[in-house]
């Protein structure tokens, strides 16, 4: 249940894990996780391997971290989306904004 | 907490007031000497059922109740006291020479605050005295929060109850009383995230957005002014609908935080001909269904929401689909399919395809509302729900032209002119009849015959692009999914195009009773057989004819000048009446 980081070992990546219902409850925890960490990393990956489910206000945190991270293609990545999560994504054509895996 | 109090806390306008009962003189008197020190006006009371009494004729600020008194008890008048309401944050006193803790407990039990044995010390009298006033302005801060809370939530009820107003004429605008049209809009808030517009062309399509904010409330409605702003205003201009869906993304882009954004598909039907274009930009798939209900096409998500995007990478396209009469198509919001039982299950594409596929043309839309009721039964909702039928209707069955605008040329006829030339990079531009037809409106005030004067530029525009400078074959349209070749065709021929230029000459004179609108059109293209092309058209009920008789029928007059290369219409209009 919930959120967790974890940097990659060359310091260059934060993987962000979010299990169970990925929604506005999480905003604050969420932003906190990227925006008040003092280091900023050059990729994010938000692993959604157990992620269950997911509204339009979770498209909207993923876009408020696509902002910080630079706002480039590149620098977010999706990784490991349950199908029903796959299809969120795919009607917001959010792989024309980010990498989804 | 003693700095909120210090601060918020009540400075008593005049001094203090106590009550002292006792039915001892002595014990008065002690305790009035001892109450002044402390800056107390005092009154007394020897009974129970005075001190009653003189809590109705002005509330002290301090009670000390004596407990064994004749005629009335400190218990029994504690009671009374307190049961009026503008007495409970009076803090009561119990003054007592018993020591027995039952005897105690009952003086709080009957809702005294605190107790005193007598005899008493003035250092434990003033440590009870300050613990009292302390008590006592917090709970009068308690109260004034409690107070001034309730009258800011009488007032944000108040604004969102007018937000909700506004909002529903957003929604009740939209011309859906059109009876091609059926609709659902059910909030999950006060205010909607969701909406529906409709608005009608200077040309006769009727367009539509379907959109879902993302959140619900406030945010959300605000989003929905600026939507249909853009929507409404460059719609009934006749702007062509993915010029609509790059202006939406622009201005949404610039006004909203990042994060939010408003999925919508934007729909464009042509009565006339069929042809229906959508431009869907992350809702769910649009459904059009065949009179029989056959599943006839679904149109996925094809762009990221608006908003998201800087206007300088959202590019906005269209699908396309020739629609027979009585084909219906269908819009709805995440909520419909995501609305879910008690028990947890949604209701689901599936089961929504199932009806929209599976019922007889008229009962279609009712039983989707119908098995949404059935399934969702008397769970809470979670999510704004919208959803829209349109239906193609035959040419002659047209839909009314429900224009809410002025109905009278106000402004005086005047001489004026202007012409407007565009090259090969102006021809691939945007189209540039709505923004000539807003200027007729702008310097003369033509709103009135804002729809013939659009139908008669876009005739002759097309003929001088299409025909004259392309030569497109206009017989593409008549096969079955002609129209889609053909402005596919259009489009190519337009990339490549090395040299062309159109001219639009608009020239305006008074004349008695109103005034005359000269328009001229020409271009560089190839010519054509004005006579020749005037004798097929007595004959010719095809698509390509119809707009030459259609300017010939609005116009007063339409000539060919310069080998067919110049077109010349002449508009007249009355200050009394729309043509």
């Amino acid at each position: 249940m919930g959120i967790s980081a974890m940097p990659s070992g060359d310091g260059k990546t934060l993987t962000i894990k979010i299990s169970d219902r990925f929604d506005f409850n999480l905003h604050s925890e969420l932003r906190r996780l990227y925006y008040q960490n003092e280091k900023r990393y050059q990729n994010y990956v938000v692993d959604l391997k157990d992620t269950t489910y997911m509204d339009s206000s979770a498209l909207g945190m993923l876009l408020q971290l696509r902002d910080f991270a630079g706002g480039k293609r590149e620098a977010v990545r999706i990784a490991h989306a349950q199908s029903a999560i796959k299809e969120i994504l795919a009607v917001a054509n959010f792989h024309q904004l980010m990498t989804v895996d | 907490m003693s700095a909120v109090l210090d601060r918020e806390g009540p400075a008593p306008a005049h001094a203090e007031l106590a009550l002292i009962v006792d039915d001892e003189a002595t014990n008065r008197l002690v305790l009035r000497a001892m109450l002044s020190e402390h800056g107390f006006e005092t009154v007394e009371a020897t009974t129970g059922a005075e001190a009653v009494e003189a809590c109705t004729a002005r509330t002290p600020d301090i009670i000390f109740m004596d407990v064994m008194m004749p005629i009335m008890d400190g218990y029994e008048a504690t009671q009374r006291i307190k049961a009026n309401p503008a007495n409970l944050a009076v803090p009561i006193i119990f003054l007592t020479a018993v020591t027995e803790e039952p005897q105690l407990k009952h003086c709080i039990d009957v809702g005294g605050d605190d107790f005193l044995t007598k005899p008493y010390s003035r250092i434990l009298l003033k440590a009870k005295i300050d613990a009292a006033r302390r008590s006592r302005d917090l709970h009068r801060t308690l109260l004034r929060q409690r107070n001034e809370l309730s009258l800011y939530q009488v007032q944000t009820q108040h604004d969102m109850e007018t937000a909700r107003r506004l909002l529903e004429n957003i929604n009740a605008r939209i011309h859906l009383a059109a009876r091609n049209l059926k609709y659902l809009l059910r909030p999950m808030e006060t205010l909607n995230g969701d909406i529906i517009l409709a608005a009608r062309k200077p040309s006769g399509e009727q367009c539509f957005l379907v959109g879902d904010f993302t959140g619900h409330g406030l945010p959300a409605a605000l989003g929905a002014f600026t939507a249909q702003g853009v929507f409404t205003s460059m719609a009934t201009k006749g702007f062509p609908l993915l010029e609509i869906a790059v202006e939406l993304n622009r201005k949404l882009n610039g006004l909203l935080p990042v994060g939010r954004f408003l999925s919508a598909c934007l729909i464009e039907l042509n009565h006339d001909t069929g042809l229906l274009a959508v431009c869907n930009a992350g809702m769910p798939d649009l459904v059009a269904v065949a009179p029989g209900g056959e599943l006839e096409s679904t149109f996925p998500s094809t762009h990221v929401p608006f908003g998201i995007l800087p206007p300088d990478e959202f590019r906005a396209t269209s699908t396309t689909l020739l629609m027979e009469a009585g084909d219906r198509i269908y819009a709805y919001s995440d909520g419909l399919v995501e609305a879910h039982n008690p028990e947890g299950e949604l209701y689901g594409s599936p089961r929504l395809l199932d009806k929209l596929t599976g019922t007889p043309r008229a009962a279609t839309f009712d039983a989707v509302v119908e098995s949404l009721g059935l399934h969702v039964r008397e769970a809470q909702q979670s999510d704004d729900i919208s959803f829209l039928e349109v239906e193609r209707l035959t040419e002659a069955s047209r839909v009314e032209v429900a224009d809410g605008g002025p109905q009278r040329v106000e402004k005086r006829a005047a001489r004026w002119s202007f012409e407007l030339e565009l090259d090969v990079a102006a021809l691939r531009g945007p189209d540039p009849v709505p923004a000539i037809v807003q200027t007729f409106d702008t310097v003369q005030g033509l709103a009135p015959h804002r729809t013939p004067l659009y139908a008669v530029l876009v005739e002759l525009y097309s003929n001088a692009l299409e025909h004259g400078i392309l030569q497109l074959d206009s017989g593409l349209k008549h096969r079955h999914h002609g129209f889609a070749e053909y402005y596919a065709e259009r489009q190519r021929r337009l990339e490549t195009l090395a040299d062309a230029c159109v001219v639009f000459s608009c020239r305006h004179e008074p004349v008695t009773g109103g005034g005359r609108l000269e328009l001229r059109v020409s271009h560089t293209g190839k010519g054509f057989d004005a006579a020749g092309a005037s004798r097929e058209l007595a004959t010719n009920d095809g698509y390509s004819g119809r707009g030459i008789r259609l300017i010939r029928s609005l116009c007063e007059s339409l000539e060919y000048l310069d080998g067919g290369r110049t077109a010349v219409a002449r508009y007249r209009w009355s200050a009394d009446s729309v043509a």
